[in-house]
């Protein structure tokens, strides 16, 4: 792997936002909206703080490797030839991850605004501008990351704010949704959505210290905790939860509903582009950490001959699902609702082992005199 | 590889770029598509239904489609008053098809551009048609990348077809900003609801309340030989179904009151008077003029502008079961006329004239909550939503089936009034008549 560099934790937290947050913009809130109800606002907390339990316990596991990705961890967990094949594992899912990120936006966007254009078209282009990102490698995509976080976040904040006329406080009741057992099921179901977390344990040698590693995955979680709330109840303040279960993309719709007069209206047009920024910088990332676990699995020194296979590979795999449909009762299922079984156990189950066999290093006493 | 090379490829690249970047496979030129504006639907006699579609004409001098620019128009000189006006050029077509999109590729059988849905401003559906349910007609809509969920729905009286017909341009030469602004007149009279798609769909398939549209007509008035009475009617009430109110002009379109649906089927309608009453309990009253009579002064009149003074306050609870909906009002206003030249200004005037007006408010809201809740069973208002903070879950709200207990609801309202200012005047002095005494003359 070609030195990945050093990044800053706030290079770190801007890539993490990008990483985590970008599904409000797909169908994922109608998703969410569609299975809990009224309650979806506050769902997505529940799914956030569980996210960041795990994620402490991570960090208990990183803490006690320091100075290793979560590679050589597994490989020394679970010994060389298991670690391998678990890495292996999640090398397939940050692709399979990346493909239906891909093809997610790739569908919605021939839906609003390209609707003849073939996909294998726009796929192409999205691909070679990731293929660009992937050969810049992780420090460039932090520092990208950084420059389009501000008009990204100012432009969707101004988007919600433009929807201010169409919001109906007293459309978030009934409180509970579908039933508080039920609401705190999906909210514990649907923790997966801030999955991606887990990924951030690849690149920890490009991070100060396991330190930085705990303040950039929590202030990450927590504002895409906050941000995915805030989305939420707005959406549903706009639309009720009846037709929001509905919509292919709510803060899409959103953006094409706004209408204040003749002359301010139809600003989904700018709002494009921020979606496409933000979808983009999500795929390349996510295309990095996969090309990055395939090279650490099998220690490759340099990552950019991969680049080219690595695209077409990706190329194939966003081709694959026959429809949108299958995109979201299949793809997007396994991502965000299922993938929480997998991504989740595994690193608890090599905290466990470490504990249980008394791997790594010991904690560090504190001096006495 | 040395540098020339890089750079070569490099240019290459960008080179290629271009191709992919300078247009795409949905690359449209304006020319190449007419933008229909008003969709009509209508009942069909071949087929399911009439699709009627009205888009501006690309004409020299006539309105672009969708802009303002160009001038001229169809203007004809002389004649009545119906006939001298300069009217936009648009097409109108209609088509009878199972459904709407089906529709828009039949009509493009007979038209030499691709209709396009991209700037429609209102979709118009028959009251013939709407009272027969229109939920296999809005699906498409919502669905069809093309329309905007901004779009005003307006349910006729007359047929779709007939009123867009009738759908005249009298100022100005766009078509677009005529339907734009027709629609946001609600805002200056509270006679017609500001409805759009979006609102309308989601109340449609919510159980916490019930849609509404604008209720339009064309208007049937004429001018008429007959002398007017010595002393014609003091009508102060604006209580007419579209179409009939005795107004001529050269507009002949009418939207005046609300449409009143139950699920996807029109159930009646409110007047204007009572949409205003509608409104301004939902809170899209933005301002009007109410005209009271005179108590001082038989067939006189007072007229005040009114406002909302701040957000409606909507409170419930239950009773024995019995939903209670408490509504607290306050509604602020300037006197605009006193016919009479009796000093309103006054205090305690003033204070008597306030008490009249929260009384007419009054009265008129609760008739016309009443009247949704006996005539029509729909709780248009979308008080479901306030009830539905009495109850925990989507599970149990959908059990307890507001559209049942709706009209078993129990209304308190409370409606506040303040006359802020007297407009231009602080005080009218009667009319000093030539042949001696004061005397106060009927102006206004």
């Amino acid at each position: 792997m070609v030195k990945e560099g050093k990044i800053g934790s706030f290079e770190a937290f801007c890539m993490f936002i990008f990483f985590l947050s970008t599904k409000i913009f797909f169908t994922n809130t109608s998703v969410i909206i569609q299975l809990a109800g009224t309650a979806a606002w506050y769902i997505t907390l529940i799914s956030c703080t569980t996210s960041i339990l795990f994620f402490l316990l991570l960090y208990r596991l990183i803490k006690k490797f320091p100075n290793k990705n979560i590679v050589d961890i597994f490989k020394e967990v679970f010994g060389n030839i298991l670690g391998s094949v678990i890495t292996f594992i999640f090398f397939a899912y940050a692709l399979f991850y990346s493909a239906s990120v891909l093809r997610e936006f790739v569908e919605m966007i021939k839906a609003y605004n390209l609707p003849y254009t073939p996909p294998s078209i726009i796929i192409f282009l999205l691909l070679t501008v990731t293929s660009i990102y992937l050969f810049i490698g992780l420090e460039g995509i932090s520092k990208i990351s950084v420059l389009a976080f501000y008009p990204v976040l100012l432009g969707t904040l101004l988007l919600l704010l433009l929807g201010l006329p169409q919001y109906e406080p007293h459309y978030v009741m009934p409180l509970l949704g579908y039933g508080a057992k039920h609401s705190l099921w999906i909210g514990l179901l649907r923790s997966s959505a801030y999955s991606e977390i887990f990924f951030l344990s690849v690149i920890i040698p490009s991070l100060k210290d396991s330190k930085t590693f705990k303040k950039v995955g929590i202030s990450s979680l927590l504002f895409t905790g906050l941000f995915f709330s805030l989305c939420l109840i707005l959406i549903i303040m706009a639309f009720h939860y009846t037709a929001a279960s509905e919509n292919l993309s709510n803060i899409f719709t959103l953006s094409r509903s706004i209408y204040y007069n003749r002359f301010l209206q139809r600003v989904e047009s700018i709002f494009l582009f921020i979606w496409i920024i933000a979808s983009v910088l999500n795929v390349s990332i996510s295309a990095y950490i996969a090309l990055s676990l395939y090279c650490k699995n099998f220690r490759i020194k340099n990552h950019r001959p991969l680049i080219p296979s690595f695209a077409i590979l990706l190329f194939l795999l966003t081709l694959l699902p026959k429809n949108l449909s299958e995109v979201i009762h299949i793809n997007l299922m396994i991502l965000k609702q299922h993938s929480l079984f997998f991504i989740y156990s595994v690193p608890v189950i090599a905290l466990l082992l470490t504990v249980l066999l008394k791997k790594g290093s010991p904690p560090k006493k504190l001096k006495t005199r | 590889m040395n540098l020339k090379n890089l750079l070569s490829i490099k240019i290459l690249i960008l080179t290629l770029f271009s191709f992919f970047l300078t247009s795409c496979y949905d690359a449209v030129e304006i020319d190449d598509e007419v933008y229909g504006l008003m969709i009509g639907i209508d009942k069909g006699i071949k087929n399911t239904l009439v699709l009627t579609v009205q888009y501006p004409i690309y004409k020299e001098g006539g309105s672009g489609g969708g802009g303002d620019g160009g001038g001229g128009g169809g203007e004809s000189g002389g004649g009545t008053m119906e006939e001298s006006f300069q009217q936009t050029e648009s097409n109108i077509h209609a088509v009878e098809a199972s459904t709407i999109l089906q529709g828009l590729d039949i009509l493009g059988m007979e038209i030499s551009r691709r209709i396009s849905l991209k700037h429609a401003k209102a979709i118009i559906f028959s009251e013939e048609f709407a009272r027969e349910g229109i939920a296999n007609y809005l699906a498409p809509i919502l669905r069809y990348r093309e329309t905007r969920q901004t779009m005003r729905v307006i349910v006729t009286n007359t047929k779709a077809e007939t009123f867009i017909k009738n759908y005249k341009v009298s100022i100005g030469n766009s078509l677009s900003k005529s339907i734009e602004l027709m629609s946001e007149q609600s805002e200056n009279t509270g006679y017609f609801p500001p409805t759009t798609f979006s609102k309308f769909y989601s109340n449609i398939i919510s159980p916490y309340a019930s849609s509404y549209a604008i209720y339009a007509g064309i208007s049937q008035g004429k001018e008429t030989k007959e002398s007017p009475p010595k002393n014609p009617p003091f009508i102060p009430e604006v209580t007419n179904e579209p179409g009939e109110y005795p107004a001529r002009g050269v507009s002949q379109r009418e939207f005046s009151g609300t449409a009143v649906f139950l699920g996807d089927k029109m159930v009646g309608s409110l007047n204007p008077d009572e949409t205003r009453a509608f409104l301004m309990v939902i809170g899209d009253f933005q301002r009007g003029f109410i005209t009271l009579e005179d108590e001082l002064k038989e067939n006189h009149a007072i007229v005040i502008e009114t406002r909302l003074g701040r957000t409606p306050k909507i409170k419930t609870s239950f009773q024995d079961g019995v939903p209670i909906i408490t509504i607290d009002l306050f509604i602020e206003g300037d006197l605009s006329a006193v016919q009479s030249r009796i000093n309103y200004e006054e205090p305690k005037l003033l204070g008597n004239l306030e008490n009249r007006l929260a009384n007419h408010i009054k009265s008129e809201i609760l008739k016309t909550i009443k009247k949704t809740q006996t005539e029509m069973k729909s709780d248009i208002f979308g008080f479901g939503h306030y009830i539905a903070t009495h109850f925990s879950t989507i599970q149990a709200f959908e059990k307890y089936n507001w559209d049942n207990h709706y009209e078993e609801a129990k209304i308190h309202l409370q409606v506040d009034t303040n006359i802020r200012r007297s407009g231009l005047q602080i005080e009218s002095t009667p009319i000093q008549h030539q042949q001696g005494p004061l005397q106060q003359l009927d102006m206004d």
